[in-house]
């Protein structure tokens, strides 16, 4: 049984050799307040105080990039023998994750201030509208279509 | 659904690891549907009836709770 959505094997061992790399470069960036020293990044904005955020800003959103792509890798690719079995536990575990993703935003929500509520919500909300929209597309309105072609 | 895997691996002397080799499936696979923990799908229950030389329904059995 194949899935074409999955990325190839051999991107498991990539993300977990980049993996560390990552989180030493978030590490940094946030504990020794690090920023890429490059001169490009100096070109792009000065401010007229003669400082630049912008190199800061490439730094933390390239380090936040990077980690994620580092935990796709690692998350969604294939297992050296992708059957059945592996593709059930995936769905179930992605599920499960899910569930304890929106409980832990639900129980951050009561103990953090107000404000954090927004930021909550474009987290969690998107995640579920989008699926919905997908299953629900390819579960009844992709086998129409199939039937009219087949008969 | 109960299934007789078991039974029929030791009859013809192979291992867990040796029939999911034969059927392109992972160890983990072939030791789930011996302990009933998972039902495989008709592709592979027909690969391992084919296997065995025995009808799908000799292999895999409904229960009452099915």
């Amino acid at each position: 049984m194949k899935n074409k959505l999955l990325l190839p094997r051999i991107c498991r061992p990539i993300g977990w050799v980049l993996f560390p790399l990552a989180i030493i470069n978030l590490a940094s960036r946030y504990v020794y307040d690090y920023k890429y020293q490059l001169p490009i990044l100096y070109k792009r904005i000065i401010l007229p105080d003669g400082s630049n955020t912008f190199a800061y800003e490439f730094t933390e959103n390239f380090a936040w990039i990077f980690t994620l792509f580092t935990l796709f890798m690692i998350a969604f690719s294939r297992q050296k023998v992708e059957d059945e079995y592996v593709q059930s536990i995936r769905l179930n575990s992605l599920l499960l994750s899910i569930y304890l993703y929106a409980a832990a935003f639900i129980l951050v929500m009561f103990l953090a201030e107000s404000s954090f509520f927004p930021f909550a919500i474009i987290n969690i909300i998107p995640q579920v509208l989008i699926f919905i929209l997908v299953f629900n597309f390819r579960m009844f309105i992709m086998p129409r279509f199939s039937k009219s072609q087949s008969s | 659904m109960k299934n007789t895997i078991r039974i029929e691996r030791a009859i013809q002397n192979i291992t867990q690891a040796e029939l999911a080799d034969k059927v392109n499936v992972s160890r983990q696979t072939i030791n789930a549907i011996e302990a009933a923990k998972y039902v495989p799908s008709t592709v592979l229950a027909l690969k391992i009836s084919r296997l065995f030389g025995k009808p799908v329904n000799h292999i895999f059995e409904l229960e009452d709770t099915d």
